[in-house]
């Protein structure tokens, strides 16, 4: 009996230490989820310092285990998009979730002749990863180039009411060379549909 | 008649030997002296885990060079086909948080670099630039990491090997 009477307040004393230890052991619960990205968005952007700007438009979608992200980038010059120097380019990217949470890496198709390995960062592999902090989910991509100066580019989508504020930058040797900023409106479609 | 084999075989060796040469990767050149030895200054103003005490600590190895540096950093850079470029071995799987290291010499300064993927997926970079001063080396932090602008700091390192 003496045993017993021991035991539960200190079993008790024991779970509410652990009912304490939680918050701090789920301090990351702030990173919002991925699928409050899904969705299309569109908008304009502009790269600092430059009248060059940039039409948008972002859609994010599940895939298994992860997220695919198209961008669609209508280059021009000046404020009408319908003139001869007119470019455009899309690409999509499709990341899944790694054993590490908040870190999701490249999506790679194996063949059956090849064994899936990682990107050998100081042999020249691009190093792509992506992550959430907060509301921003960030897509990254980094190059060690054979002369030992390393590029670093960062791709970031941070939600906001209207829908979602992009930054790029471009870093060589940990200075910013090139930075694009602009602003996304979550499209109405998207919101009706879901 | 002997004596002009043995030239020619000479000669052939010689030949042959310096055909090796060509074929195996140039081996990079060995540290600059000012960079090896023993080293420490303090960081009067921190970026990320580096403030106050900062202690270099390198020496040859191998064709390259091994490093340990504060706050317990270490790694063995090993010569690369780019004779002005050093890199140490993996440590592992970047994703999982592993750090890589690599270093490069240009115009006299030894740059260091480390990567990693933190705790939150986000980049931390670090550059280390060394150049040799009076009695030791002048040394710029820079500190890249994701969610704060790049930040730098400077030091003067004092030799304290001699």
């Amino acid at each position: 009996m003496t045993v017993e009477r021991g035991f539960f307040p200190a079993f008790a004393a024991f779970l509410a230490i652990l009912l304490l230890m939680a918050p701090a052991a789920n301090a990351d619960d702030q990173d919002i989820p991925v699928e409050k990205f899904f969705g299309a968005y569109v908008g304009d952007a502009v790269i600092e310092g430059t009248m060059q700007f940039r039409d948008i438009i972002v859609s994010i979608e599940p895939i298994r285990n992860g997220f695919s992200v198209y961008t669609s980038t209508v280059i021009r010059t000046g404020p009408k998009r319908a003139t001869s120097d007119v470019k455009w380019r899309a690409e999509t990217q499709n990341f899944v979730q790694t054993d590490t949470p908040h870190v999701y890496e490249p999506l790679v198709r194996k063949s059956m002749f090849s064994e899936k390995r990682d990107p050998n960062l100081l042999a020249g592999d691009t190093l792509a990863w992506a992550s959430i902090r907060g509301r921003t989910l960030g897509i990254y991509a980094m190059n060690v180039l054979e002369d030992g100066h390393y590029e670093l580019r960062v791709f970031e989508r941070t939600l906001t009411d209207l829908g979602m504020d992009i930054s790029f930058v471009r870093y060589i040797d940990g200075v910013a060379t090139r930075e694009l900023n602009g602003n996304l409106a979550r499209t109405k479609g998207d919101v009706d549909e879901n | 008649m002997l004596h002009g084999k043995w030239i020619d075989f000479c000669a052939g060796t010689l030949v042959g030997a310096m055909l090796l040469m060509a074929a195996t990767p140039a081996a990079a050149d060995p540290l600059p002296a000012e960079f090896l030895g023993k080293f420490r200054g303090i960081v009067t103003s921190g970026v990320g885990e580096i403030e106050g005490d900062f202690n270099m600590v390198s020496s040859a190895k191998r064709g390259g060079f091994s490093m340990a540096w504060s706050p317990g950093k270490s790694a063995e850079f090993q010569p690369s086909k780019n004779r002005n470029v050093f890199k140490a071995p993996d440590r592992g799987r970047l994703f999982e948080g592993a750090p890589a290291f690599w270093s490069r010499l240009e115009d006299g300064k030894l740059i260091v670099y480390s990567m990693q993927i933190d705790a939150h997926g986000g980049y931390d970079i670090y550059t280390f630039i060394y150049t040799p001063a009076e009695g030791g080396l002048d040394m710029i932090i820079r500190h890249l990491r994701s969610g704060s602008g790049p930040m730098e700091s400077s030091a003067r390192l004092k030799r304290h090997d001699g």
